[in-house]
């Protein structure tokens, strides 16, 4: 089963943290963008499915990418449940 | 399948390492036989010796140094992490396994839970 990765830092272009998160995903994966993350769903391009979190895009007011798929938190426990485990990179 | 604890921020930035490794020996004394794998700041820890006295904290790494004690015995160290800060593993104050960027991917789906925060 797959890895729900929740991203709430900052993920700079060329980073480690964005290199390190990119050599953790597995094709089944799934990211979550939220809180202080929430910037790196529009710079960032992931190979699997990409998420964010509603209440982060309305406080930010950042226009989600049209391959992220935008979130409530009941949509974030349903993910959590159908992962074997989550990743949080905070 | 075993949990993982991952250290990732430097020694004395916030508590987050001290607490990591608390929980990593809480694991490890429930016989769980956790993972601990240290990347980006976090192999900053590994550097010794430490006398923090001027933070007023004890030394974390004095309690690392203690892992094999507590019968944690896979100490992993992401590769790329050590040589982008030019440290040698031969240095570090633990004996560790070395494991590829490139691994972290098989290594996640092999644990659970992963522990990183």
């Amino acid at each position: 089963m797959a890895t729900l990765h929740l991203v709430s830092c900052p993920l700079p272009l060329g980073s480690e943290t964005a290199a390190q998160l990119d050599a953790a995903l597995s094709p089944e994966d799934s990211v979550l963008f939220m809180g202080n993350g929430i910037y790196a769903a529009a710079t960032l391009t992931l190979p699997v499915s990409v998420y964010v979190l509603e209440a982060d895009i309305r406080a930010t007011g950042l226009q989600p990418m049209a391959s992220n798929r935008v979130i409530d938190y009941d949509g974030m426990v349903r993910l959590c449940e159908q992962h074997e485990r989550s990743v949080a990179w905070s | 399948m075993s949990p993982l604890f991952i250290q990732h921020r430097a020694p004395y930035d916030g508590h987050q390492a001290t607490e990591l490794l608390d929980a990593l020996l809480v694991s490890a004394a429930f016989g769980l036989n956790p993972t601990v794998l240290f990347m980006g700041d976090g192999v900053w820890q590994l550097l010794g010796p430490q006398q923090p006295d001027a933070y007023g904290g004890k030394s974390l790494a004095a309690q690392l140094e203690a892992l094999p004690l507590y019968d944690v015995d896979n100490i992993l160290v992401e590769q790329e992490s050590l040589e982008v800060r030019h440290i040698d593993p031969e240095a570090l104050i633990l004996p560790v396994r070395l494991v590829p960027r490139r691994a972290l991917a098989e290594l996640l789906s092999t644990h659970a839970p992963v522990v990183r925060f």
